[in-house]
């Protein structure tokens, strides 16, 4: 039963009630790390940015960019290179964010629905954003409302959007970390190491493939929007 | 009584929960590798394109059964059925 309690603590976020709002302080705490890492890691590749020679840093984050870039392109057909910043910053913050955890006493920030949540949310704002924009206001409302059978499965589309994709990313992170406590709960200390690397591995490459698969689908989702002529979808 | 047989059922509908999503995740996961092997039998240049569009694939049915395990662990450590007994 101490196990069980325990776990379940493990669950749950401490939080600072300022003016009436719980703040999950760990989450917020995570959140910057992550940011600063990124701007540290900016920083040291700005220094050393060469035109002639890259270092391996500077290859590689161009690699990077350049993926991601082609592949907004390749989505967007063409109008993608509005969105590339977006795709980049999205892919790079997920990436270190889903790492983070992996880190003894350190948790994920995407180990709460709240920052999944608050990225989806932000994802079907664009996404309602390029919509008016392509069609027009009136264009807009003639999409979500002038398909008489077909409106509440328009607006449940669109509302399940942003639900699918935050809880695709926070339930991956969150039972992955999970997982992580209960083989050291449930396993001897002693042979703990090996399931626990096993898994720590297999974390790295979910982390990976989720940060990467938030990032195609909020493009893919403004690809779909913006897309008028080929299926009013 | 009534507390054991609300949580003798939330344990079950646990193990339901996360049996059936594994199994059809497994099936799932199952058919995108066996036609990226065979894709990439048929055309052996495509295969890193291919293994892209795999991992994206598995991600996304992996999330299925990890969506119903942290449900299920939500029923388990945070019941809603005992709360709603306790009222």
């Amino acid at each position: 039963m101490t196990g069980l309690a325990w776990l379940a603590i493990e669950v749950t976020h401490p939080t600072i009630n300022i003016g009436g709002i719980d703040f999950n302080v760990d989450t917020i705490r995570n959140t910057l790390i992550v940011c600063a890492l990124l701007i540290v890691f900016a920083l040291i590749l700005r220094r050393q940015l060469h035109p002639g020679v890259p270092s391996p840093l500077q290859n590689a984050t161009e690699a990077l960019v350049e993926y991601i870039g082609n592949l907004t392109e390749e989505t967007l057909e063409g109008r993608g290179i509005a969105l590339a910043p977006l795709a980049i910053t999205l892919f790079t913050f997920l990436l270190i964010a889903n790492w983070l955890g992996l880190i003894p006493t350190l948790k994920s920030p995407t180990n709460d629905w709240n920052t999944t949540l608050g990225l989806a949310l932000m994802a079907f704002v664009l996404v309602q954003f390029y919509s008016i924009k392509k069609r027009g206001f009136g264009g807009y409302l003639k999409h979500l409302l002038l398909q008489p059978p077909f409106f509440p499965l328009t607006v449940i589309d669109e509302l399940a959007k942003p639900l699918t994709l935050s809880f695709r990313l926070y339930f991956n992170i969150f039972v992955g970390e999970l997982l992580l406590t209960l083989i050291i709960l449930l396993v001897p200390t002693w042979v703990s190491w090996l399931p626990g690397a096993a898994w720590t591995l297999f974390s790295l490459f979910v982390g990976a493939v989720q940060a990467f698969i938030f990032t195609v689908l909020t493009i893919s989702y403004i690809a779909v929007a913006t897309d008028v002529e080929s299926g009013d979808a | 009584m009534e507390r054991a047989i609300v949580l003798g059922a939330t344990v079950i509908a646990f193990g339901l929960l996360l049996g059936l999503s594994a199994l059809g995740a497994g099936i799932g996961d199952g058919l995108v590798s066996s036609r990226t092997v065979e894709g990439t039998a048929r055309q052996p240049e495509m295969q890193g394109r291919l293994f892209i569009l795999m991992v994206i694939g598995i991600g996304f049915i992996e999330a299925l059964p990890i969506i119903g395990l942290g449900l299920g662990l939500f029923l388990v450590f945070a019941n809603p059925l005992l709360a709603q007994l306790n009222k």
